[in-house]
């Protein structure tokens, strides 16, 4: 129970929803799925803004994108069948299906918790999210994340778009966690587009490290205009395990999270390896 | 606030607290409509209930989530009296103990089964990794699960 709260509000309009955001300030809040919102209990939140009235419960496909709006829940994701199902089985690997059915992806990208899948799996993507402000800004979620730390205007985002991929693209996703329900020691995705058998562009993102997700750089330059064998994926796993910018926390010690790195860069590549 | 929305087939109205979940409004209005709170974040599945068909943990949902939705808890499914088929084959395969988990497993499989009446074993398994069940394990619920979705194709 949310003892303090103490309206609901479903706004018309996203010019209402921002009204709303600027007159409560901290006291209020949009509810996604809501799931954050319960777990956090924050004692501040006096009033609950609902997003239900504004249509953004939709995902549609042009020429170059497919965009997903904002109040989708993880499970309606899962209808999105791209590269060879993987981005999928991604999405199916997050939380359990009851809570897939209730978390919104929206609300999952607004909280924007350095462990979540779902940052790691769109940054890897290169999803853009739309954010109104006033105006509609398109924004990476790199860019997304930086302008939620520093700007101060209050926002609704309303859409996560992703790129359509052709089928020289591949996908790997894999999350190391305590147990298969638990929030993400760290989580890797890795996207590669071939050129026949060469890798003309890769994405290579860790999440969880514990801060937010980040390129690894090293390992993208080693893997340009190389064939994906053995020795390559092996030394992928060495340059990712040397160089990758882990840190401690509490659960997971920082030694740890630097093998775990090189690991899961090679599990990911040999699941790629796999699909070609 | 007052909210609407429709319980095991009846169109209901309750005053709610604009800051409660569902599962907090059941059991204020009919104690044993929902089972078990034990985690409030979702991860048990204990209080899973369907809106609209989807199997969705009743303590994480907020009331005004619900409004104008279909709800079907445990008592929409079956009783004692008039226990439906997943019921009857979760007792036939010995797949429950003390019972606290099982009205969510219940629910969650009635929910797999409306969106995939032939599910795999794998989807089965999927469906019940939403619960967690500390007495009798989980190889008997999926063989009642498999019993029960051969009672549904033999009409008994």
């Amino acid at each position: 129970m949310l003892k303090n709260v103490k309206e609901c509000f479903y706004p018309e309009s996203l010019e209402e929803c921002l009204k709303l955001l600027s007159d409560f300030k901290e006291n209020g809040d949009i509810v996604g799925g809501g799931v954050d919102i319960v777990w956090r209990e924050r004692k501040e939140l006096e009033y609950l803004i609902y997003l239900d009235k504004l249509n953004l419960n939709y995902i549609k496909e042009d020429n170059n994108y497919i965009s997903i709006g904002a109040t989708n829940t993880l499970d309606e994701l899962e209808k999105i069948n791209i590269l060879n199902g993987s981005f999928r089985n991604a999405l199916k690997s997050v939380a359990t299906p009851i809570l897939r059915n209730v978390i919104t992806i929206g609300g999952t990208i607004v909280r924007g918790y350095s462990w979540s899948d779902i940052l790691t799996i769109f940054i890897t993507l290169e999803g853009k999210v739309k954010v109104f402000d006033g105006e509609e800004n398109i924004l990476s979620i790199d860019e997304f994340l930086q302008y939620k730390k520093n700007s101060k205007k209050k926002f609704v985002l309303t859409e996560i778009d992703l790129p359509k991929f052709d089928n020289s693209y591949h996908f790997s996703y894999i999350r190391f966690t305590r147990t298969g329900n638990d929030i993400p020691l760290i989580n890797e995705g890795v996207l590669v587009k071939l050129n026949g058998k060469k890798v003309e562009k890769v994405n290579i993102i860790l999440g969880g490290r514990p801060g937010f997700p980040v390129h690894l750089d090293e390992v993208e330059k080693f893997l340009l205009n190389k064939e994906l064998d053995e020795n390559v994926i092996n030394l992928s796993k060495e340059i990712a395990t040397k160089t990758s910018e882990v840190q401690d926390d509490m659960r997971l010690s920082m030694d740890y999270r630097k093998n775990l790195s090189g690991v899961l860069t090679k599990r990911n590549l040999i699941k790629i390896m796999e699909e070609i | 606030m007052i909210i609407n929305f429709i319980l095991n087939g009846e169109e209901v109205n309750y005053d709610a607290y604009p800051g409660e979940t569902l599962f907090e409004l059941l059991r204020r209005y009919h104690h044993y409509e929902v089972k078990g709170n034990n985690c409030k974040t979702g991860e048990c599945g204990a209080c899973t209930v369907l809106i609209d068909g989807k199997p969705i943990p009743s303590c994480t949902l907020l009331v005004g989530k619900v409004i104008g939705k279909r709800v079907t808890t445990i008592k929409g499914i079956g009783d004692i009296d008039n226990p439906d088929l997943i019921q009857k084959s979760f007792v036939e395969e010995g797949a429950i103990q003390c019972g606290y988990c099982i009205p969510g497993i219940i629910i969650s499989v009635e929910g797999l089964l409306r969106k995939n009446p032939n599910p795999t074993k794998d989807d089965i398994k999927e469906a019940l990794s939403s619960h967690i069940c500390r007495c009798t394990g989980y190889v008997q619920q999926i063989e009642a699960v498999e019993k029960a979705i051969q009672k549904i194709k033999e009409g008994k």
